[in-house]
């Protein structure tokens, strides 16, 4: 079969990069591997995320469905009073700020309702698993070779291939298009989840305080915890710490979990008196990475495919969401003849969506690394800016990098600016630290090879 | 009042928590021994700024260089003298 798109991963990034190039006049195929719905992490949008549901027309959805409305986020420190919060806002046609809703949601109903969309919209939907992909003479990705629900295998060729398979990383896996895939900066981190019945919420009637808001408690660095509302009964709480503190601990992840809920936060515990659990509790060990080259020709990988770096402030669904937005004019141009011949027709997006991710990662690393100027910037001297950070506008037609970034990215390189260079592929000129450096150990072992689905990077049930 | 009076008594009298505000003085350790949490250190250094006129620049917000009343004079002299 041929399609001029094919899409491997029916989640968020592959059921929106379907719908947003439906609007572009093309109809993909969509493969996916598993029976929807299915369990998944990561519930929480931003402002610029909710955005990206509106702007596929999906707000009266989302509303009709109860999803819980996020209108900001708290963060609270280890006193009572350094705490903060950053309201959920979106940016009007003349860049005023307002205050707006975003979402939390159930990932098993929210990741459904977004395929089932993309199906009825005309996309179609194929039942299988990926396994490589097919590639011309000149090394251009052509398709890919599929084994179907049957058990047959089927040569599904395309003129774009797009890896949405989340941090299964099905295309970087394979070896055969993108770059290495490298350990991110905080693939020393492990994160433990669950869902908690009956937890204390808040509720005066403000949207500081508005029930459904997002909670960030941290104790001390990189051990902290979120606290996202599902319903009106049911929070997702994760409690996220570094391997060796978790490994030191000799506990099961459950006894871990349910001793970290009482032991974390004081103001965590007293908003779970009686722990009552109304999901496993799950475990992702090791969870950051990049991979490079993650365009090229013949194929595009979007959100988690090609990079994942920390959970805290909920950036996931946004990016993939968004990068799919963007993917898809460019896909339609690439359709139409443009760039047919370039040694990287997508560089231009590749170079966007890199610069994008670039700045969260200057973001969360600032978070640990400078509390206090990190405090300061948001409750006082680049308040507004912040405020666009935590809303996912992060792309540079967003007015990006902004002087708080800049600020960020002075502090981060001590002896001068932090910057990272985007001239040659390989070779990112990081000051500090050394998240970018090809030496640095790639997550390139033969056991990451055999995960195939992102459940089972996800680990056990 | 001097800058290093001035900033003792605007610690003593609007920052300190659960501390004996009389047992604060130039070499006290502000921050390491948790006198002054994160929030108050913010309003320390809004008033620094207000009452200098100097901006502590971005790359200058950094707790070691609020550790002690000494320190924070020594800062406010280093960033004059700029």
């Amino acid at each position: 079969m041929k399609s001029e798109v094919v899409i491997v991963g029916g989640g968020p990034a592959g059921a929106s990069s379907a719908m947003f190039l439906l609007e572009q006049g093309v109809k993909p195929v969509i493969l996916e591997a598993e029976d929807f719905p299915r369990y998944h992490i990561g519930e929480s949008m931003t402002g610029a995320g909710g955005k990206a549901v509106r702007d596929l027309g999906l707000e009266a959805e989302m509303y009709k469905r109860g999803y819980p409305t996020k209108q900001g986020v708290n963060v609270y420190g280890n006193s009572e009073r350094s705490s903060w919060w950053v309201p959920v806002t979106g940016r009007d046609e003349n860049w005023n700020l307002f205050a707006w809703d975003t979402w939390q949601v159930r990932r098993s109903d929210f990741d459904k309702m977004l395929l089932d969309e993309a199906v009825k919209r005309g996309a179609t939907l194929l039942k299988g698993k990926a396994q490589k992909p097919i590639l011309a003479d000149d090394g251009t990705v052509v398709g890919l070779e599929a084994k179907m629900a049957d058990g047959g295998v089927q040569r599904m060729m395309s003129d774009v291939l797009l890896d949405c398979s989340g941090q299964a990383t099905w295309l970087a896996n394979t070896k055969m298009a993108t770059g290495p895939k490298y350990l991110g900066a905080y693939d020393k981190q492990i994160a433990i989840f669950s869902q908690v019945r009956g937890a204390i919420r808040d509720h005066d009637g403000t949207r500081q305080k508005h029930k459904d808001n997002t909670i960030i408690f941290y104790k001390k660095k990189y051990h902290w915890a979120w606290f996202i509302p599902l319903d009106e009964d049911v929070v997702s709480v994760g409690i996220v710490i570094p391997s060796s503190y978790f490994l030191d601990r000799k506990e099961t992840p459950h006894d871990f979990y349910v001793r970290e809920l009482h032991e974390l936060h004081p103001l965590l515990a007293a908003r779970i008196p009686e722990i009552e659990l109304a999901e496993a509790v799950h475990v992702i060990p090791n969870y950051s990475f990049q991979v490079k080259n993650f365009c090229g020709r013949g194929f595009m990988c979007i959100g988690d495919s090609h990079r994942f770096i920390d959970p805290i402030f909920s950036f996931g669904l946004t990016v993939a969401m968004r990068e799919a937005q963007f993917a898809a004019p460019v896909i339609r141009s690439y359709l139409n003849g443009e760039n047919r011949d370039a040694a990287n027709p997508f560089a231009a997006h590749q170079l966007r969506c890199e610069k994008g991710i670039d700045i969260l990662e200057d973001v969360l690393d600032s978070f640990w690394e400078h509390p206090l100027a990190f405090a300061l910037f948001v409750h006082s001297r680049y308040t507004e800016f912040m405020t666009d950070m935590f809303a996912g506008r992060i792309y540079e037609h967003e007015r990006q990098p902004s002087p708080a970034l800049f600020a960020f990215r002075k502090l981060l390189g001590r002896e001068g600016m932090r910057e990272a260079s985007y001239e040659n592929d390989d070779l990112y000129s990081v000051p500090i630290g050394s998240r970018y450096h090809p030496e640095r150990a790639p997550l390139w072992e033969e056991d990451a090879a055999d995960v195939e689905t992102t459940e089972a990077w996800l680990g056990p049930r | 009042m001097s800058m290093r009076q001035e900033l003792l008594h605007f610690i003593r009298s609007e920052l300190v928590g659960g501390t004996d505000p009389n047992s604060i003085n130039e070499q006290t350790q502000l921050i390491d021994s948790g006198v002054i949490d994160s929030m108050a250190l913010m309003r320390l250094i809004t008033f620094v700024e207000e009452r200098t006129g100097v901006r502590i620049p971005d790359d200058e917000v950094l707790p070691d260089n609020f550790q002690t009343v000494e320190e924070i004079e020594a800062l406010i002299a280093r960033l004059k003298s700029r």
